[in-house]
């Protein structure tokens, strides 16, 4: 049929087995390349800190304001200051496993953690434990806990790239459908059309 | 003594933390010279009233500082007193490590003073 020649051999003289399979090639490289560096506007994200120990407490500050300035941060010394202020629905709470070496009655951390699901339920918790203990980190998942990060010199790259697919995924959910999701919708819409002409 | 001579820190860790920032590092430097003598002390006070749970909590609590100034031969004491502590073995060597750490901390803390004005 002429229809067809026309429709499944382009210029080039390929055929359609070869056209197609070169679009999903494409289309695969596409799904699967590193997602570039976003330089629009991205979601502003809040996140809580919450650490006993001053010296982590700032570190963790610094750090993550380096790497997202966008994120606004606030500091908390107890599970019960952040408590106070959950009304301001961060997005992400980093928490301690241990809050109580400095205030002995202080709740700890997974306390706070099953508080701040019940209050917030939509907010990230990421605990932190300077104790590389599976059973905590399986109690911190277990009560609803978003990531466990043990506090090595590893800590902060960890926890800038978890705090990074969190401000991806708020921004992809913004902004709907991805450049691969169109060339597959294209791509269905071009079988659709071979199979009817044939 | 011969051991007061090794160096006991090393802000390269810190450094690379600061991402350039002095101020950063001046800021660490100032809380870590604060905080450590009151948590040593706190460790003694817990020791002298066999507080072994308030003892685990606080050298838990030191870890990290240790590696944020590259106290190096700390960071396998302050371990062994958390787990000392936790289980309550070897309570009789508790004291000679807590002492340790005060010898080793009084010594970190004049390097840093003495290096703080590098980075104003």
């Amino acid at each position: 049929m002429k229809t067809e020649a026309t429709v499944s051999v382009p210029p080039g003289g390929k055929d359609d087995t070869e056209v197609l399979s070169e679009q999903l090639e494409k289309y695969d490289a596409l799904k699967n390349a590193p997602q570039p560096k976003k330089t629009g506007k991205n979601k502003e994200i809040t996140v809580f800190l919450v650490d006993d120990d001053l010296l982590f407490l700032k570190a963790l500050e610094h750090s993550i304001t380096s790497k997202l300035p966008s994120a606004t941060i606030k500091s908390f010394q107890t599970g019960e200051a952040c408590l106070q202020q959950i009304k301001l629905k961060p997005e992400v709470v980093i928490l301690d496993y241990y809050l109580n070496s400095t205030v002995p009655y202080a709740w700890n951390g997974l306390t706070i953690l099953k508080q701040l699901k019940k209050i917030s339920p939509k907010t990230k918790v990421i605990m932190l434990s300077a104790q590389d203990s599976l059973d905590v980190a399986v109690k911190c998942i277990d009560n609803g806990s978003f990531d466990y990060i043990s506090k090595t010199e590893s800590a902060f790259v960890k926890i800038n790239n978890v705090l990074s697919n969190i401000i991806d995924d708020y921004n992809t959910n913004n902004k709907g459908i991805k450049p691969y999701q169109v060339i597959s919708m294209v791509i269905i819409i071009i079988l659709m059309i071979c199979f009817l002409l044939k | 003594m011969e051991t007061n001579k090794i160096k006991q820190t090393d802000l390269t860790y810190l450094k690379e933390l600061s991402n350039g920032s002095n101020e950063f590092i001046v800021e660490m430097i100032t809380v870590f010279v604060e905080q450590t003598p009151l948590e040593i002390a706190n460790m003694e006070k817990h020791l002298a009233a066999g507080d072994w749970k308030s003892l685990r909590a606080t050298a838990h609590k030191m870890k990290p500082s240790f590696s944020f100034m590259g106290i190096k031969e700390l960071e396998g004491v302050i371990k062994t007193i958390e787990d000392y502590a936790a289980n309550e073995k070897n309570l009789d060597l508790l004291p000679g490590l807590i002492l340790k750490v005060k010898e080793v901390c009084t010594q970190a803390i004049e390097e840093l003073v003495q290096e703080k004005p590098q980075f104003l």
